[in-house]
């Protein structure tokens, strides 16, 4: 399969604290690339560096093979990279259709809010689309943070902790929602729910203290001994 | 009748004004969370440009409506490009001494340029209108009509266009609003050339109808910031009714009592909403 992004050797550090260290990562189209690790581990920090959010003091990151190291967030959302934040950030103010409509690249009015709605329906929430997206529950803004990061156009779909907070249902739709966007894009997902969101994945990356401790296979990263030691631990038994 | 009917133009003519200049404020606050003390600057570079055009070009002062807008929006694109760009992300006190280094800056400028004399001139429209026995002068009714249309398109533009609503994201969460490919960059100085531009071309009006010294400005934006706090920190429609408010309070407080009263009015107004609704008339409250 096609690499879409690949990340050499990356690293960063905030003070003296180094929070990634030369991680090398390849997200291939259409695989769902689980990224776990404990508290710490350097997950979401790897996740903003691809992003955008932060800038790597070391190492590359490639987009299709184009080097975007120093491109700001909104250049990367341009190029096809979306993300979803870990803890919500909807436009609150915002109704649940202009959420979407401020991250649709602009066509023309019409054909803008037809694929907004489009994507609303997709994640169930067409009936609230002139609602103030600050009305919804948290389980409806994940979904609203799924739909908006698709919007975008993505290559490669960024998602850091999406069922957080969510209830058994609720996390279940979500991850079946996900499931069926891999076809079209890449996706990476950040989970600290092991138990849900490992066996969806395709392929899956342990981190721990800023460095990669594990990659393969759902089933390998479940009897990788490092990872049992350091991570899973009984959860894994 | 005819009394309330005066003080109700007069309002509306000063709220007005103070809208248009607030509008600025806000909008600036709104996406860049910076309390711009320098805002008054480019009122009164919008006063001087006019009353240049009027004095030495012998143009109409409505002239300057269009010249003041194109002017105070290129000279805040040179300002939030030098100078506010490069403290983006710092401290908000860092910001807000910024900010009022450049006020005082300009208002250096200007008493240097044009000394401290009261420039006015009598060209534009002239003459009065008997509505119901008030006395509506052709000049007020200009500079109230000019608020309305200018307020009305900033309105538009914000609610309406992509552009407007680019802006609304980025006021609501900078992150968010990069990761869904908006120039978050661009938009900032936009948003500061677009209320830079306003702020100018209120200057011009306040031109037609007083006089302009160099700190005819900053006398203005005080009020402003009191509006656009009664209205709630950002909101747009907050900082129109806030002036509009404000401008028939002290409409009413100068005739009763008199000027000196009209803006300790405002302050007082000012320390009643900080107490009683922090948030302004029409802010949410932090979560």
């Amino acid at each position: 399969m096609t690499a879409i992004l690949e990340a050499r050797r990356v690293a960063k550090r905030f003070g003296g604290v180094v929070a990634v260290r030369g991680v090398d990562l390849t997200v291939r189209q259409g695989e769902l690339l689980g990224l776990f690790g404990p508290n710490g581990a350097g997950k979401t920090t790897m996740f903003n560096l691809i992003a955008g959010a932060f800038l790597p003091d070391a190492g590359q990151v490639l987009l299709h093979g184009r080097d975007i190291t120093r491109e700001p967030a909104w250049r990367r959302a341009r190029l096809g990279i979306a993300r979803s934040f870990q803890i919500v950030r909807p436009f609150r103010a915002l109704t649940v259709l202009e959420n979407l409509l401020a991250a649709i690249p602009a066509h023309g009015g019409a054909n803008d809010a037809a694929s907004a709605l489009a994507l609303l329906r997709r994640v169930g929430l067409e009936a609230r689309a002139r609602d103030a997206a600050g009305d919804l529950t948290l389980g409806m803004l994940k979904r609203l943070e799924v739909a908006r990061a698709l919007a975008v156009g993505p290559r490669l779909l960024l998602l850091d902790e999406p069922l957080a907070g969510l209830a058994g249902q609720e996390a279940a739709d979500l991850l079946r929602t996900v499931q069926a966007l891999k076809r079209r894009m890449a996706i990476v997902m950040v989970e600290h729910n092991v138990r849900l969101a490992l066996p969806v994945c395709d392929r899956a990356v342990v981190m721990d203290a800023g460095a990669v401790l594990a990659e393969g296979t759902p089933e390998q990263i479940r009897r990788d001994p490092a990872v049992i030691r350091a991570y899973l631990g009984s959860e894994a038994a | 009748m005819s009394l309330a009917l005066q003080l109700l133009v007069n309002g509306l003519v000063s709220g007005g004004l103070l809208g248009v200049a607030a509008l600025g404020v806000a909008l600036i606050f709104g996406v860049m969370r910076v309390v711009n003390f320098a805002h008054g600057e480019f009122i009164t570079l919008g006063a001087y440009a006019t009353w240049l055009l009027v004095s030495q070009l012998h143009l109409s002062p409505l002239v300057g409506l269009p010249v003041a807008f194109v002017l105070g929006a290129l000279v805040g694109v040179v300002v939030q490009a030098v100078v506010l760009a490069r403290v983006t992300g710092r401290p908000e006190l860092d910001v807000l001494m910024v900010t009022y280094a450049l006020s005082v800056l300009g208002l250096g400028l200007f008493a240097q340029g044009f000394g401290g004399d009261f420039r006015s001139y009598s060209q534009g429209p002239h003459g009065n209108l008997d509505v119901a026995g008030a006395i509506i002068g052709w000049r007020s009714l200009t500079v109230l009509l000019a608020c309305v249309a200018m307020s009305g398109a900033t309105v538009l533009v914000i609610q309406r266009t992509r552009l407007g609503l680019g802006l609304r994201a980025l006021a609501q969460n900078r992150d968010s609003a990069a990761t869904c490919g908006i120039n978050v960059v661009a938009a900032e100085r936009i948003a500061f050339a677009l209320a830079s531009g306003l702020a100018a071309a209120a200057g011009c009006l306040v031109s037609m109808i007083g006089t302009t010294t160099p700190n005819v400005g900053h006398d203005l934006v005080l009020d402003a910031f009191v509006v656009v706090i009664l209205g709630g920190m950002g909101s747009i429609s907050g900082a129109l009714v806030g002036a509009l408010a404000l401008g028939l309070v002290q409409s009413v407080v100068s005739y009763a009592l008199d000027d000196s009263w009209s803006r300790m009015v405002a302050y007082l107004l000012l320390y009643c909403i900080i107490l009683l609704r922090p948030q302004g008339l029409f802010g949410r409250a932090a979560a």
